[in-house]
């Protein structure tokens, strides 16, 4: 990717301060809600993605992950450390996994990446931005089952809210019961079917 | 506070509006004890403390005739329960003092000086009141605010999670029954965190303009896109699915018609006012408005 430092418009010598300021004063100026013509709009979002990606960069070149460390190092290595990280989230270690995720750079956050990150999101729910990796994962890797089907999961725990419970759909149980009589009923051998022996 | 936690009228029992209406007035009388003008500060999120502390604590409710300055023409019942709605009543004082004084900050010109000159009669209401310990509480949540504001977090959950903390303060202060406290701290975290995140993104557009921080800004996502809007939507009904093991915690042993309400504000209500600010573009923050009956959506969720 294009020096980040360039992206948002400061040196690299800037102070943290320096550079939370240009940042918020660009996504002002390219918020996608400033256009109402959907042209110049889908523009403004494009800018403002490559905007969040140069100051993610930055912040995870300044925590002291150091540049390159996870850098393209080829596919391989990408991988060995999206296992570590599911392993750190089957074991219930959320802090780890989510420190590593932190610390692999921007042209390595793949699909899978966002899915993982997706999935820690989750455990500390934040579900908007869960949702948000999700969907990015889905359209990286459009082909990928354990992703839509994470997706999916998400909404219907979020329908559950205020749909759910509630006479507004609650299964009706006493319809279950009726069908499953009547099914018994026609196969009962005291009632003309011969599917169950009752006498 | 901001007036999002209502009822959605059109699914309440006729008992149950009256009687939401006699709390709405019994709150209204114990903020008159503060000032003649506290009044103006009422909103129905307050009502739904006091009906969440009324099931915790089982306080008895009477109900009294009285006359006021609204309705100057008609004597009307009001609903008594002091212990429960004088608490409701300083935590708005101590919640709308709060406000005040965050406003002083974060507006600039002629609003200032409206915020400030708010302010101070504010600081001397709190001042005769006497300390209580929700505005330590509160002073406290508010500074974490303000550092996560300054911090320019892209998640608005840093911010959610902070309020949420705040609310769940105010919720579960009173309770003595352990288990009771644990469902309403639970209910006033999630509840809390509900409320930044419509706020959040129902204040982009103006907090765009005026250069306030907004972690919707920050994420430059279009908030006009469908999209956009049903994440948003889901994601506040997720904060709503949190809090039913907690119901029904809460409301286990507790009077059936103030449960009822509270399920009807939790399940209905909020959903409602949130497709309305959402999805409709609706301000909640018009006082005319009565509680669910102005809203787009009919009974069934249909425009």
């Amino acid at each position: 990717m294009k020096d980040p430092y360039i992206t948002l418009g400061v040196s690299s010598n800037a102070t943290d301060a320096e550079i939370k300021k240009a940042y918020y004063s660009l996504a002002r100026k390219y918020h996608p809600d400033n256009y109402t013509d959907p042209e110049k709009s889908k523009r403004a979002s494009e800018r403002m993605k490559e905007i969040n990606e140069a100051y993610d960069e930055i912040k995870r070149i300044r925590s002291g992950s150091g540049n390159g460390t996870y850098g393209t190092h080829g596919t391989d290595d990408v991988g060995k450390i999206f296992l570590r990280v599911r392993e750190y989230i089957s074991t219930g270690r959320f802090t780890e996994a989510n420190a590593v995720l932190d610390s692999v750079s921007a042209d390595n956050r793949n699909a899978e990446w966002n899915f993982l990150k997706a999935c820690v999101l989750a455990r500390y729910n934040r579900y908007y931005d869960a949702q948000r990796h999700l969907e990015l994962a889905c359209r990286m890797d459009p082909e990928n089952p354990e992703y839509r089907e994470a997706l999916e999961r998400l909404k219907e725990a979020g329908a559950y809210g205020s749909q759910g419970g509630g006479y507004q759909s609650a299964e009706c149980s006493v319809c279950d019961i009726c069908v499953r009589l009547m099914c018994i009923n026609a196969m009962c051998n005291c009632c003309g079917g011969n599917a169950l022996r009752c006498m | 506070m901001f007036g999002y936690i209502r009822p959605f009228v059109p699914d309440m029992r006729v008992k149950e509006y009256v009687f939401y209406r006699q709390l709405y007035c019994g709150l209204c009388r114990e903020l008159k004890k503060f000032s003649r003008v506290m009044p103006f500060t009422l909103s129905y999120d307050f009502v739904f403390l006091a009906l969440c502390t009324l099931a915790a604590t089982g306080e008895e409710v009477t109900f009294e005739k009285c006359r006021c300055a609204a309705r100057p023409f008609k004597k009307h019942t009001c609903a008594l329960a002091s212990n429960t709605l004088s608490y409701c009543a300083r935590a708005s004082l101590t919640l709308t003092a709060a406000k005040t004084a965050d406003d002083v900050h974060d507006k600039k010109g002629f609003r200032r000086v409206l915020s400030s000159s708010l302010n101070r009669k504010m600081k001397k209401l709190t001042a005769r009141a006497g300390e209580h310990p929700l505005d330590e509480l509160t002073r406290k949540s508010m500074s974490a605010l303000s550092d996560i504001e300054n911090s320019f977090s892209e998640s608005v959950y840093d911010g959610a999670e902070a309020f949420g903390a705040l609310l769940s303060d105010f919720f579960a202060h009173p309770i003595k029954d352990s288990e009771k406290k644990a469902a309403l701290a639970a209910i006033g975290k999630s509840v809390g965190r509900w409320i930044y995140i419509l706020d959040a993104f129902a204040d982009v557009r103006e907090d765009l303009k005026s250069g306030s921080y907004n972690p919707f800004i920050l994420s430059g996502e279009n908030t006009s896109d469908q999209n956009t809007k049903e994440r948003i939507f889901l994601a506040l009904e997720h904060e709503i699915a949190d809090t039913r093991e907690h119901v029904t915690a809460l409301t286990r042993g507790a009077d059936c018609g103030i449960s009822e309400i509270i399920e009807n504000i939790l399940y209905r209500g909020m959903s409602t006012v949130a497709r309305d600010v959402i999805f409709g573009g609706k301000k909640i923050k018009d006082r005319k408005e009565k509680t669910g009956e102005g809203s787009l959506y009919n009974a069934w969720g249909e425009q």
